[in-house]
């Protein structure tokens, strides 16, 4: 009886709160992960590091499609040069900051010093082959 | 004995200076059959010939002596041939549908008349090879409306409905037709000049009866007189009857298709024809995608006693690989020459493809020597140090600079990295 009594109750509530509360969730799920997300960075500069360098990379390919859109996209191995170095960057630095953070259990024996090698020598390999793509 | 050489050599020249009129060289060649027409009657003609012409022979068929030869060692031995009506009995030699093929092939030039009295099966077979088809003997055009004679054989051509508009010959002054008519096929180089009344019909005179086997032509389907220039640029002449020769009718017209026949009317060559880099003329490299070139070709047209500009303006060049890629309407030139008309193209860029392309220049207008210019050259693309370089378009530099900043911005990322401890906070306990 004790257990029945609420959910009739939250029967009688749910079609009006539910409709009313979905942006509402949504708004808090986010404050939420923010929150969280705030949480995990505050301690960690090497993260904070990370993630503003990702920014960084997403405000410049973001700048360079819109450029190529609007313009055309005539030297098209220059545009794929820039946008892709970008594009790599971003997905390199994720993977260092994957590695780095050693929250993921199949990272677990990998070593910072070595995922921060790999992510030096993978880096200067697409720079290399950047610079001579876009020319 | 040398002064007298040199007379000779003096007279000779003079000679052929006063002959050569046509640029060809013409030697003629008159067959007729005195038992079908009298030849006195064309006097005109022979002495306009004899103006107009190197070397003319006439010889009658009806004489068991004279023989017809065409080819010597398989040579050519006339440029020009004019056959009057002759009967199917006469003594032919080399005057047969075979050797008459033969002849226009080899670039000779024939006229032919076949009418109700001369009608010869191989003339007839060599016309017909042409695509006209001549009435056979006996047959005659017959115009109840327009005759002016007892039999209505004898018919008063209207200008403006018989006479086919054409570059070759202007009839001016009113004809009485009498004679042959033929059927055409289709072959487009094929220039009908004179063409039946509509109210005409030729029809078998000897038959008497008017019906489906009597009739060659009816109405506007029959026609008197066409002229055919093959692409081999030699021209054949058919006429349905005599009466534009005789010496009552010789007049301009009767000239004029007898010359255009034996090539010194609407006689066209091209002198030169020449393509070139538009900034570097003299330059004999290989052309590359996207050049500018320019193209010139110069026509000349004879008028009967030099060569003179041809002036036009439906000069086309062609560029072509498989299709046109341009055609442009030629535009004439002012130039100190007085022989030649220069036409050019103006500077065009060649198309960003690369192949082998042909500069064509056609012209074929009916009743004109066709002149065809053809030259084929390989356009390149471009060698991989001749594309512009990044930094001279001015669009990559965004992305270059882009792609700098993300290098530049690595750079610090890593020294921050490497020189920042992992936690703040821990670090704060330490001290």
């Amino acid at each position: 009886m004790a257990k029945k009594h609420p959910t009739q109750q939250s029967a009688t509530v749910n079609p009006l709160s539910l409709t009313r509360s979905l942006p509402h969730e949504l708004s808090e799920a986010i404050s939420t992960s923010l929150a969280s997300y705030q949480k995990s960075i505050s301690g960690n500069r090497k993260l904070r590091l990370i993630d503003y360098f990702l920014t960084f990379l997403v405000f410049l390919g973001v700048l360079q499609f819109a450029f190529c859109l609007l313009v055309g996209t005539f030297p098209f191995n220059a545009f794929l040069g820039g946008f892709c170095s970008t594009v790599a960057q971003f997905v390199l630095t994720i993977s260092l900051r994957l590695q780095t953070t050693g929250t993921k259990e199949i990272f677990q024996n990998i070593s910072s010093q070595r995922a921060f090698a790999e992510y030096i020598f993978a880096s200067l390999l697409l720079h290399f082959i950047v610079y001579h793509f876009i020319n | 004995m040398n002064h007298f050489k040199g007379l000779i050599v003096l007279i000779w020249s003079f000679c052929t200076a006063v002959m050569a009129l046509s640029p060809i060289a013409s030697d003629t060649l008159v067959v007729y059959d005195s038992s079908v027409l009298e030849f006195g009657e064309f006097s005109s003609l022979v002495d306009h010939l004899n103006g107009e012409f190197s070397r003319v022979d006439i010889v009658d068929l009806n004489d068991k002596a004279s023989e017809v030869q065409l080819f010597y060692n398989q040579k050519r031995i006339y440029q020009n041939l004019f056959v009057f009506p002759i009967s199917g009995q006469s003594n032919q030699g080399d005057l047969n549908a075979l050797k008459l093929i033969e002849f226009v092939n080899e670039g000779g030039d024939i006229i032919s008349i076949t009418n109700q009295v001369g009608s010869n099966s191989e003339i007839v077979a060599f016309n017909t090879e042409l695509g006209i088809y001549p009435s056979p003997k006996n047959y005659k055009l017959i115009d109840h409306f327009n005759g002016v004679n007892e039999q209505h054989d004898e018919i008063r051509l209207s200008l403006e409905e018989s006479v086919v508009p054409n570059s070759i010959v202007a009839f001016n002054k009113a004809i009485v037709y009498s004679g042959a008519a033929s059927l055409l096929s289709n072959n487009e180089y094929l220039i009908p000049l004179l063409k039946a009344p509509k109210t005409s019909f030729a029809y078998d005179i000897n038959e008497g009866v008017v019906n489906e086997q009597s009739t060659w032509t009816s109405g506007d389907q029959g026609f008197l007189a066409v002229a055919f220039q093959g692409l081999n640029n030699a021209r054949s002449l058919w006429l349905g009857s005599t009466l534009f020769f005789d010496n009552e009718h010789f007049d301009q017209s009767a000239k004029d298709l007898v010359d255009w026949t034996f090539q010194s009317r609407n006689l066209l060559k091209s002198t030169f024809a020449k393509h070139y880099l538009t900034d570097a003329p003299e330059s004999t490299e290989e052309y590359k995608v996207k050049d500018e070139v320019s193209y010139e070709i110069g026509l000349s047209e004879w008028n009967g006693k030099e060569w003179v500009p041809f002036k036009a303006n439906d000069v086309q060049l062609e560029l072509i690989m498989l299709d046109p890629y341009y055609r442009i309407t030629l535009e004439q030139v002012k130039t100190e020459d007085e022989s030649v008309q220069v036409y050019t193209s103006g500077p065009f860029k060649l198309p960003d493809q690369h192949g082998m392309f042909t500069f064509s220049t056609k012209y074929f207008r009916p009743g004109y020597t066709f002149i065809e210019e053809e030259d084929i050259v390989p356009v390149r693309h471009l060698a991989n140090d001749e594309y512009p370089r990044s930094w001279e378009i001015t669009n990559s530099w965004v992305y270059v600079a882009s792609a700098g900043a993300v290098v530049i911005a690595w750079i610090i990322f890593v020294i921050f990295f490497l020189y920042s401890t992992e936690d703040a906070t821990e670090i704060k306990k330490n001290i």
